[in-house]
């Protein structure tokens, strides 16, 4: 695991889960608070336990990262969560959708694009780099356990090591939490680490 | 400004065109044609000639920079990307981009955008 450290990659941390917060709450249009800001470097291995099991009734948005860094990028929230984010996307009142149509999961995977950028945004102005993202996806909860997995197999090697950024947002007015999460390898903490 | 011309909106979310749409609607214009990918973007301004391109970047079958390659010299094309990287900016506007806006976006930021690229 390479040596990072841990104040350096937190300052990227918070102000890449300030601009996502800002970027939030432009979108569902109400006050947004950070209740969890970290960044935590883990082996590859073990990332799929880090970047917690999404249950049965969560809504998972996933995107991976095409150029600059490998990594990949997702929104977890549960399903009441994002019936009511899909309204405050819509100007609706919520409670109004009951359930998601087409439009409504483009507006969900719309929303990671935008945190995603956002926060690799304020990334790249840290670490002087650029980096791109694939077109979101909506997968079930077991659909992305095993994309990870295969993911995790097929690229880690026994010593490499990831770092994971982990936002978690808040609405408080309609008690939705976002996890917004973005793992990169560690090429991405050394960069950070000489900028 | 002008409300009467053409809009070209191209994005792979179709939540986004629908928001872009009602922006617009709502100042008035009336006449649109949407591309949900950057393939489709390039055959309709073929077909239609646009007054005005709206334009994302990260889209399947060929980029908005992709897409600016083959109509930028010919478009009015506005960007509006989540990706904010000031390289990205560059190489839009370098490939015929007359504006680049940075999603989200406040309402009449986006009206104020097209005013400016529509001279």
């Amino acid at each position: 695991m390479i040596n990072l450290s841990p104040e350096v990659i937190q300052q990227a941390a918070d102000a890449g889960s300030k601009k996502i917060a800002a970027a939030f709450s432009r979108l569902s249009g109400s006050p947004v608070d950070v209740t969890v800001s970290r960044a935590v470097p883990v082996p590859l291995a073990e990332s799929l336990k880090k970047l917690g099991e999404p249950h049965e009734h969560s809504i998972v948005v996933y995107a991976q990262l095409l150029e600059g860094i490998p990594g990949a990028s997702v929104l977890l929230l549960s399903r009441d969560n994002a019936l009511v984010l899909v309204d405050l996307l819509n100007q609706k009142e919520p409670g109004t959708t009951a359930v998601m149509k087409d439009i409504d999961r483009s507006a969900i995977k719309e929303t990671l694009n935008i945190l995603s950028n956002s926060y690799m945004n304020s990334l790249s102005e840290s670490a002087n780099l650029n980096i791109g993202l694939d077109v979101p996806n909506m997968l079930s909860p077991a659909r992305f356990s095993t994309i990870i997995e295969e993911l995790v197999e097929k690229d880690a090697g026994e010593n490499d090591t990831a770092v994971l950024f982990e936002t978690v947002l808040t609405i408080t007015e309609h008690r939705i939490d976002a996890v917004f999460s973005l793992l990169f390898n560690e090429r991405l903490a050394a960069l950070i680490q000489e900028s | 400004m002008n409300t009467d011309i053409k809009v070209l909106i191209c994005d792979d979310s179709a939540f986004m065109r629908k928001v872009l749409r009602d922006i617009l609607e709502g100042a008035g214009f009336s006449n649109f044609i949407e591309a949900g990918t950057g393939k489709e973007a390039i055959e309709k301004f073929g077909a239609e000639k646009p007054d005005l391109v709206l334009l994302d970047i990260m889209m399947p079958e060929a980029s908005g920079i992709e897409v600016l390659q083959q109509i930028g010299a010919e478009a009015t094309a506005l960007v509006i990307s989540a990706i904010g990287q000031e390289t990205m900016v560059e190489d839009a506007k370098k490939n015929g981009a007359k504006g680049y806006l940075t999603k989200p976006f406040e309402n009449d930021k986006v009206l104020e955008e097209i005013k400016k690229v529509l001279g």
